[in-house]
């Protein structure tokens, strides 16, 4: 049992140290040079790399050279076991203002090894009202709960029509 | 006695080395494997600036038909139907003759028929029968039959052409406002486009100015029952931007006017008091 322990405390620390060490800012720069592969520009105005965490402040998003998002705070923590993505203050373009909200407080993407490590949590905070769902990454689902009042329903009907009434949220699911 | 000391402080040292050993070793296979990943990526982004902006071009995405389309195939098996319909070549009956089109809305209306033949007429309206013709859709010029699974058009007779008129003009030159936004035709754009004095006879316009920079057009007048009273525009509005673009010039303006033909949607970005309002506009 103490054996047991002894390996697992190492097994702890290698990965503790894998995040550590890990180049976050070239992972990063790889990501970009995908992204733009389908003609998405992100650039940053501040990028941390905080050893168990990477910040990235002030974020633009481009779709074809077109400004769509402006993003104040990103960051993306990991503690071995748990793991989330936070985008907070997210601006959308006006072109977008028919499909999405204008102002989206914070969007959380989440894993937790524990809960169900084949799944992550999302999480919207609108101005007013939320979204809440998760992916299912064994059954290739999305399902997202609106938690909103009429208004926002009729005011972005062309999303919104896509949800179904499902007792007190309005339900989407999408296989992908 | 010190020499028990030392003896002593050695072993303590050695067991100490040796309990750290396996952390320091680990330590070190993660730096060195976090290494090896380092070599193998991206070491600068080469472009890490705001690429320029383009102006977007305003094109009203019809969301709903689209989106459905691709996400249900069976409503999607329905639009081409319905799509292949207003583009396919119908087949024109011969013994009717269309005396009279009364259209009301969109594929809405009535209309006075009779069979060549006969000098007797019949007045129908959408979904009736004549002849086993069910009558399917109304439009300004010609009307669609439906009859064993086909489409047959009928052709308004030219000499009652001359008649009926006053009701094509209706729907070339209408203004509709389905819930917020407006339908406007064509035709009522294009006869003030072609003739600008027109424009000009019902609205008079003039430059806000901020900071010495021209921030918007306000409208000083607006004549009584004007189209543009229709369109939703009032007096004092101050009109900011036309389908996204902001007018900061009269080139901007000008520019705008040439492009109006092309446009088929327009959507006005206007200042009204302390709000802002916005005035979306369908050509059809």
């Amino acid at each position: 049992m103490k054996k047991l322990l002894k390996y697992l405390l190492y097994l702890v620390l290698f990965c503790f140290m894998m995040i550590v060490f890990l180049p976050k800012l070239n992972i990063y720069y790889l990501g970009l040079e995908k992204l733009q592969a389908s003609k998405v520009k992100l650039v940053a105005q501040n990028v941390e790399d905080n050893y168990i965490s990477f910040d990235i402040e002030n974020l633009d998003a481009y779709f074809n050279s077109i400004n769509v998002a402006k993003i104040e705070s990103t960051s993306i923590h990991t503690y071995i076991l748990s793991s989330s993505l936070t985008l907070s203050n997210i601006k959308a373009n006006d072109v977008l203002k028919t499909f999405i909200p204008e102002y989206i407080k914070k969007v959380t993407i989440s894993h937790n090894l524990f809960k169900d490590p084949f799944q992550l949590d999302l999480q919207l905070l609108f101005k007013k009202g939320n979204a809440f769902g998760h992916i299912d990454l064994v059954k290739n689902k999305i399902v997202i709960n609106l938690d909103v009042s009429n208004t926002f329903i009729r005011k972005y009907k062309n999303i919104t029509n896509k949800f179904k009434k499902n007792g007190k949220y309005y339900t989407y699911e999408y296989q992908y | 006695m010190e020499s028990i000391i030392l003896m002593n402080t050695n072993i303590d040292l050695n067991i100490l080395l040796k309990k750290l050993l396996p952390f320091i070793i680990i330590v070190l296979l993660a730096m060195v494997i976090n290494l090896i990943i380092f070599l193998f990526l991206p070491k600068v982004h080469f472009a890490d600036k705001s690429p320029e902006t383009k102006v977007i071009e305003y094109i009203k995405y019809k969301f709903k038909e689209n989106f459905e389309e691709s996400s249900d195939e069976k409503h999607k098996s329905g639009l081409e139907t319905q799509n292949s319909n207003t583009k396919k070549e119908y087949e024109l009956i011969s013994n009717i003759v269309l005396k009279l089109i009364y259209k009301e809305k969109e594929h809405s209306g009535w209309i006075v028929i009779s069979e060549k033949s006969s000098t007797e007429s019949n007045i129908l309206g959408v979904d009736d029968e004549f002849n086993s013709y069910r009558l399917k859709k109304i439009f300004g010029t010609y009307v669609v039959f439906s009859k064993n699974a086909k489409e047959y058009k009928l052709v308004l007779s030219t000499e009652n052409a001359k008649s009926s008129n006053t009701e094509d003009k209706q729907a070339i030159f209408s203004i509709r406002k389905i819930d917020d936004q407006y339908q406007l035709s064509r035709g009522l754009l294009n006869s003030y486009t072609k003739d600008s004095k027109k424009i000009w006879k019902e609205i008079s316009i003039r430059e806000i100015k901020k900071n010495g920079k021209i921030d918007g057009f306000k409208i000083l007048r607006i004549k009584n029952k004007s189209v543009f009273l229709e369109l939703g525009l009032k007096q004092n509005d101050i009109i900011k931007s036309v389908n996204n673009i902001k007018l900061k010039s009269y080139a901007d303006a000008f520019n705008l006017y040439k492009k109006i033909d092309k446009v088929k949607n327009i959507k006005f970005v206007v200042l009204r008091g302390d709000k802002e309002v916005e005035l979306e506009y369908e050509i059809e």
